[in-house]
């Protein structure tokens, strides 16, 4: 997938905000993606690493968290784990559910001194 | 400086989706429709784009944004037709982001133009997670490429509006199913429209070339929604 593009823009938003306030080096970042993301946390550890290379970040350690997928079925109502993407309701079986979370690529915090 | 702790809580994607709204704003001023064309490597979106141009390009302004990782090849192709293009080499990247789109908009004539293709790079994965400021995004798959490709594959599925399937001309030589195909996509996206046909012999094409041209008009009926004119 993509890791080395969102590694990159997560490098330059924690960077601009780690420089403005002063920050000497970032000791750790908390990233946190969905699992429908398609991101894979090995891939992103390795990218992370190369985009941080020669930063306020470099060195830093990474802290990656995993989101469920989660889904509200837009007939019954009923909220689910979707199995794959089809998000089809257990419940009632109407497919195309309305996802509340699996989707997040995020930067969550970060640390420094 | 003691150590300290930043909650940022920020969206990786927001700066791509803020480019692509600056992009999106541009295409509404200039009134050019956008059309991003998302393959597999080989599933024919440079052919279908070829017999496109060479059907419309007399009657509709088009104009084409190339994205490869390498080549303009695709761009000799496309200019071949007498048609503003432009390449994008990503360089390696797998996919064409807002910025990239933003780079090559100075070099084509938006204004004078009614429809604008971007013909992402060749990858059914990343590049439907990226918002170009494009009006619709058009699946392209082929029959060779086989019918269990939705489930596998579902984002550019779900977030396009049309899907075109190519190279029905090799259907009997292959195990694509049509019926399972038909079923995944309408679970996965039950708005999508499917149109099937071969940019080899032609097959479809002018149902394609019909939605393309219904697009246009509903643009330009949702630009001026009185449809008055001056």
């Amino acid at each position: 997938m993509h890791e080395l593009a969102l590694a990159r823009e997560a490098v330059r938003l924690v960077a601009r905000d780690a420089a403005r306030r002063g920050c000497r080096q970032v000791t750790k970042v908390k990233l946190r993606f969905g699992e429908l993301t398609a991101v894979l946390p090995e891939a992103m550890s390795m990218a992370f690493t190369c985009a941080s290379r020669g930063t306020l970040l470099e060195g830093a350690q990474l802290d990656i968290t995993t989101v469920p997928a989660r889904a509200r079925c837009s007939c019954c109502g009923v909220e689910f784990q979707p199995e794959e993407w089809l998000l089809l309701c257990p419940r009632c079986h109407t497919p195309g559910a309305r996802l509340l979370s699996g989707r997040e690529m995020e930067v969550v915090s970060y640390e420094g001194k | 400086m003691a150590d300290f702790k930043v909650i940022l809580a920020q969206d990786l994607r927001q700066a791509n989706r803020d480019q692509a709204a600056a992009n999106r704003a541009l295409f509404q001023a200039s009134g050019v429709t956008v059309v991003n064309l998302i393959s597999s490597a080989g599933a024919g979106k440079t052919s279908i784009l070829e017999a496109t141009l060479a059907n419309l390009a007399g009657e509709i302004k088009i104009g084409v944004i190339e994205g490869d990782i390498a080549t303009s090849r695709d761009a000799a192709r496309i200019a071949a037709w007498k048609v503003p293009v432009v390449q994008i080499n990503t360089a390696g990247a797998c996919h064409l982001d807002a910025a990239l789109i933003a780079a090559a908009l100075p070099e084509l004539p938006l204004g004078e133009l009614d429809l604008l293709f971007i013909e992402n790079v060749g990858n059914l994965v990343c590049p439907a997670e990226f918002d170009l400021g494009e009006d619709v995004k058009v699946g392209i798959l082929s029959v060779t490429e086989g019918s269990d490709k939705p489930l596998k594959y579902p984002l550019v599925f779900q977030e396009a509006r049309l899907l075109l399937l190519n190279k029905i001309d090799l259907l009997p030589y292959t195990d694509f199913d049509p019926v399972t195909f038909s079923q995944d996509l309408r679970a996965l996206n039950p708005a999508l429209t499917i149109i099937t046909l071969s940019a080899r012999t032609g097959e479809g094409l002018e149902e394609w070339f019909l939605w393309l041209k219904q697009l246009i008009t509903s643009k330009k009926q949702q630009a001026s929604p009185c449809g008055a004119t001056a």
